[in-house]
């Protein structure tokens, strides 16, 4: 009943209606067409003004995080680019200095190729996918030198001192048979025959014949054994032997020229065994199905990783 | 005109010149787009476009800048604007997003209507005031005020009566 009073009440229904207990309907029972045009006209532009009265300083908050927001993402490109800048230059002098003051020699194999070149001295390097070995023809005889980037095994001839130089560090031998692998932040070095010496920044190892030292993304350097006589990829299958599973995929991706997109599942998973370099459906299978991993079997060139 | 030697790209300097232009800048916007959330999203796209170019900008130009950039920008949002429709025109045939009773706002409208409510008798404005402004409830402006809910109402519904009266025909 009151209710009913206060909205039938002459002096105040505008003031109820604006408030929202008198619907447009009613109001617009009580005034003339005129009339309610106009209070609806009033009530938004009373709105707007409100709105527009308002303070700006939300806004201004919401101005500096999108500002701040941006800035990260501009400055982190400046360093970039400044460094990649840097590093071309470097790259292109030394580049420049290897072509005009040395004779150097570059050996290099492509995605899922493997070759075997012989030295001045009679020293075999066999190197596997996508890796490449330089070194200066001139003086091979005085300086037995070379730099690697990927995996290579030496067979070595006697003779002055060997060096295998390698962005993880470096192998130094007499006369002898070992393996380096050494691409990113993934270094292994396995002795089959005589003894070698790996240093690397934060240590020195010698291994003996079946020893093996490997340092991965920087972890303190872990020894073991194997029993084999040589590498087996020199028979055309990679062997890993508790190995994070991004440096198997990117084993893979070097053997076969594929891409492979590991970002939903967890790539440090360990994985023992081993792949064969002939076939890319039984390397998969060996490599993903034994770690429950399952992938897109259309797709031939980029393979997208799940569970 | 004295001359400036003031740096926008100073964050002191900057936030001065929002707090100068940022409700002008606004309600430019809102009689162009009459959309207060779109006015709002230009009014930062517009500073942050001239804290990304603080050091091009002449303070004592800054103020022309600060305008032809929402200008420009709500003409973008036109023109973006034509695009959605008439994509929305060839999928959906002939329907409209606004609705029939949009009520449009000119700027002439909006200061006829806040000059009005200034000129309020006294005890209507602050009535008027304490509803928009402070968000109080009659109730609460009541107990405030000390008199009964009935009179607050009455004074508001005459405030609207004399601002219908002063904004005439519409």
């Amino acid at each position: 009943m009151k209710n009913q009073n206060s909205h039938s009440n002459e002096e105040t229904f505008l003031a109820q209606w604006l408030e929202g207990n008198l619907s447009d309907t009613e109001l617009k029972n009580r005034v003339s067409e005129a009339d309610y045009n106009a209070y609806l006209k009033l009530r938004k532009g009373i709105e707007a003004s409100d709105q527009l009265n308002a303070s700006t300083e939300d806004s201004f908050n919401k101005i500096q995080q999108k500002i701040a927001k941006k800035k990260t993402r501009v400055r982190k490109m400046y360093p970039v680019r400044w460094s990649i800048g840097v590093a071309a230059s470097i790259v292109f002098v030394f580049g420049l200095f290897s072509i005009l003051g040395n004779n150097s020699t570059i050996h290099e194999t492509n995605f899922g190729e493997a070759k075997t070149i012989t030295l001045l001295d009679g020293s075999q390097v066999t190197l596997n996918s996508k890796s490449a070995i330089t070194f200066n023809d001139s003086d091979w005889k005085e300086n037995r030198q070379l730099t690697l980037d990927g995996e290579a095994y030496f067979k070595v001839e006697k003779g002055s001192t060997f060096t295998v130089n390698t962005t993880n560090g470096s192998v130094t031998v007499l006369g002898t048979q070992f393996n380096v692998n050494s691409s990113n932040d993934f270094f292994e070095v396995v002795c089959y025959e005589g003894k070698v010496s790996v240093s690397s920044e934060s240590s020195e190892h010698i291994l003996l014949p079946t020893q093996s030292v490997r340092k991965i993304n920087g972890n303190p350097p872990e020894s073991s054994t194997t029993k084999r006589l040589e590498p087996t990829w020199i028979d055309g299958e990679s062997t890993f032997k508790s190995v994070p599973i991004r440096y198997v995929i990117t084993a893979l991706e070097d053997q076969y020229n594929i891409k492979i997109d590991s970002e939903s599942i967890d790539d440090t998973t360990v994985f023992s065994g081993s792949f064969p370099h002939h076939n890319l459906h039984v390397a998969l299978i060996t490599v993903f199905d034994a770690l429950d991993m399952k992938y897109n079997k259309k797709e031939k060139r980029n393979i997208k990783l799940r569970y | 005109m004295p001359r400036h030697n003031y740096n926008i790209c100073e964050s002191k300097i900057f936030e001065d010149v929002y707090n100068m232009y940022a409700k002008d800048i606004r309600r430019f916007l809102f009689f162009k787009t009459q959309d207060l959330d779109k006015a709002e999203d230009i009014l930062q796209e517009v500073f942050i476009k001239l804290w990304e170019n603080c050091s091009k900008v002449d303070y004592d130009k800054v103020k022309s800048y600060i305008y032809s950039i929402a200008n420009n920008m709500f003409l973008n949002e036109v023109k973006h604007q034509k695009v959605v429709q008439n994509y929305n025109k060839h999928n959906k045939n002939e329907s409209t997003n606004e609705s029939p009773e949009f009520i449009m706002l000119e700027k002439e409208f909006l200061e006829k209507l806040e000059s009005t409510i200034a000129t309020l008798p006294e005890k209507q404005r602050e009535v008027f005031l304490m509803n928009r402004i402070e968000k109080k409830k009659y109730k609460d402006i009541a107990l405030h005020l000390d008199i009964s809910v009935k009179a607050v109402e009455k004074r508001m519904h005459q405030a609207l009566v004399v601002m219908r009266k002063e904004i005439g025909n519409v």
